[in-house]
């Protein structure tokens, strides 16, 4: 199960598959205009209508701050996530791609580090705004998207596995949604807490420690697992 | 090392051993529940801040320690299909997956009724609780997967990954409360200076977790037993050379279709 | 024996968890069993004479 990746990794097909994928698709999502701002774009709604819905007053707003940025991330983040394998299931281009090359995990690398690139950086670098509309001072705004911005591999990570899981055409909804929950819910308390310890002037707190402990967990354990569900789907 | 992996992996040795090993499980953890049970509401005592309430603890505690021992057994025996693609395995991990269900609703409920004369809310946010809800939602899904699709060997693939990635929740389950400040009580029996519990209580605990978790083993094997057995038939009655997995029992005259279904998934 | 149901106050609770697991375990111990029944009844109705091993 784990030695084909590796191997692969070993052999050099990693490196293969994951620049040519990557440059296409960062080729294709800039020359199709802004379809790869929907990530962003749903953050910012759900963002600008939380504000709303918490209503005016200060303390209310500074105090909910962290949950919602993370929460509209990390559903931002989730949605985007399908797209990018379905892209690639419907027009044949992934099967043909796992013909050729057996291990899969330079594609799938590839594509987290696209969410990365697309979605979830995105998502960080314009929570600054965010975090001052709900009443944070922007040194504290700063402070606090940093750590969003320590999260952002994470969010990517957990999304592109929802979504592998989820590739397959039958019971695939149903597998992502009950699989979003155990892996989303544990990055979302400690980036929230660390958002807040942030916010309060402590950077390097536990949470954030613990935040990135969790983002390399993630990074081994979850991609063997995303590129397994992928396999089954092609089969 | 073989030769136990030979007994488990091989059908018809199995299903020997389930004949023999599955009733002595069941008649044990039903003598212990017996014993345990006055125990448990007459002759242990009461707790000196929680009184008599304390009682709820000696069928709380034992459908948790359930809700994570199938869902680790569940990773674990998936773990196995997924190394070694034996069919065996995949039918024991969803065999424990009904039991460790009703175990964790039952776990969410006990503490619901143990939770309001103690914290005076049925319900509260905090970690342990927030993450068995989860649990109860991720075998939900465990169990969603073997309905939703539809090639029995495809929805084995995808039930072992849900397993193996639902199961990073359960040691947030088991530890939580050690880790942060939370309102349910922290550990104390499986504690690095030993129990706290006082023996008069302990026992009594002790006692209805090994019942609970022989009827684990019970509910396990027999369930496997009944897959092995449901195989065979389907294969006798239309013997056409089949992979070597599970595949679904056929509709038979003896019993009707509703409950037909119902106990395929039982 | 009146003190035995009111548990010290705390009656409601205790006499609603213990019986609903019982019926809990019960219940999906019963449709186990019947499970196990019905498959054992199904393998020995299809036995064929050659008897072939799974």
């Amino acid at each position: 199960m784990l030695t084909p990746a590796w191997c692969a990794l070993a052999k050099g097909g990693f490196t293969r598959t994951l620049w040519p994928v990557l440059a296409r698709d960062l080729k294709t999502a800039t020359r199709t205009g802004g379809g790869w701002l929907q990530a962003l774009f749903f953050f910012a709604v759900f963002c600008t209508a939380a504000v709303f819905a918490i209503g005016p007053e200060r303390a209310a707003l500074s105090q909910t701050a962290a949950a919602m940025i993370w929460l509209g991330g990390a559903f931002a983040v989730q949605l985007a996530a399908p797209g990018i394998f379905s892209v690639d299931l419907e027009d044949g281009a992934l099967p043909a791609l796992a013909a050729e090359n057996p291990s899969l995990s330079g594609y799938y690398c590839a594509k987290v580090l696209l969410l990365i690139m697309l979605a979830s950086a995105p998502i960080a670098l314009l929570s600054p705004v965010f975090f001052i509309f709900f009443a944070l001072s922007p040194g504290n705004a700063l402070s606090a998207s940093a750590a969003v911005l320590m999260g952002a591999p994470t969010l990517a990570l957990t999304a592109a596995t929802t979504a592998a899981l989820g590739s397959g055409s039958k019971g695939g909804g149903v597998l992502s949604t009950a699989l979003a929950a155990p892996i989303v819910t544990p990055v979302i308390i400690f980036g929230v807490a660390a958002s807040e310890q942030a916010a309060t002037g402590v950077f390097f707190s536990p949470e954030l420690r613990i935040l990135g402990a969790l983002t390399l967990f993630y990074a081994v354990a979850l991609p063997p697992i995303a590129i397994s569900a992928l396999r089954v789907t092609l089969e | 090392m073989a030769t136990v992996f030979d007994t488990f992996a091989n059908p018809a040795r199995f299903e020997a051993l389930s004949k023999r090993l599955a009733p002595f499980c069941l008649i044990s953890a039903l003598l212990l529940i017996v014993i345990a049970t006055p125990l448990a509401l007459a002759f242990s005592p009461a707790d000196y801040q929680q009184g008599d309430a304390v009682r709820i603890k000696y069928v709380h505690v034992p459908a948790a320690w359930l809700a994570t021992l199938a869902f680790t057994f569940m990773a674990a025996m998936s773990a196995i299909a997924f190394v070694w693609r034996h069919p065996i395995a995949d039918e024991a991990a969803k065999s424990a997956a009904p039991v460790g269900l009703a175990m964790t609703g039952l776990t969410l409920f006990t503490g619901a009724i143990w939770g309001k004369p103690m914290w005076g809310a049925w319900w509260v946010w905090d970690v342990r609780l927030t993450s068995a809800l989860v649990l109860f939602f991720i075998y939900l899904g465990y169990l969603a997967v073997w309905d939703a699709v539809e090639d029995r060997t495809k929805a084995a693939k995808y039930a072992r990954l849900v397993a193996l990635t639902g199961f990073i929740n359960v040691p947030i389950v088991k530890f939580s409360v050690d880790w942060w400040n939370s309102l349910h009580q922290p550990a104390s029996i499986i504690r690095m200076d030993g129990p706290t519990i006082h023996s008069s209580m302990l026992t009594p605990l002790l006692m209805m977790i090994l019942a609970y978790s022989l009827f684990f083993g019970w509910f396990v094997l027999t369930g496997v037993e009944a897959s092995i057995l449901e195989t065979r038939a389907q294969r006798r009655v239309a013997p056409t050379p089949t992979p070597s997995t599970m595949t679904e029992a056929p509709r038979q005259p003896l019993a009707d279709a509703a409950s037909d279904t119902a106990r395929a998934n039982g | 024996m009146a003190e035995f149901f009111a548990m010290g106050g705390y009656g409601g609770y205790v006499w609603s968890a213990y019986p609903v697991s019982v019926v809990v375990l019960g219940y999906i111990g019963l449709r186990r069993a019947a499970r196990l029944r019905d498959a054992r009844k199904r393998a020995k109705l299809s036995k064929n004479d050659s008897k072939k091993p799974l």
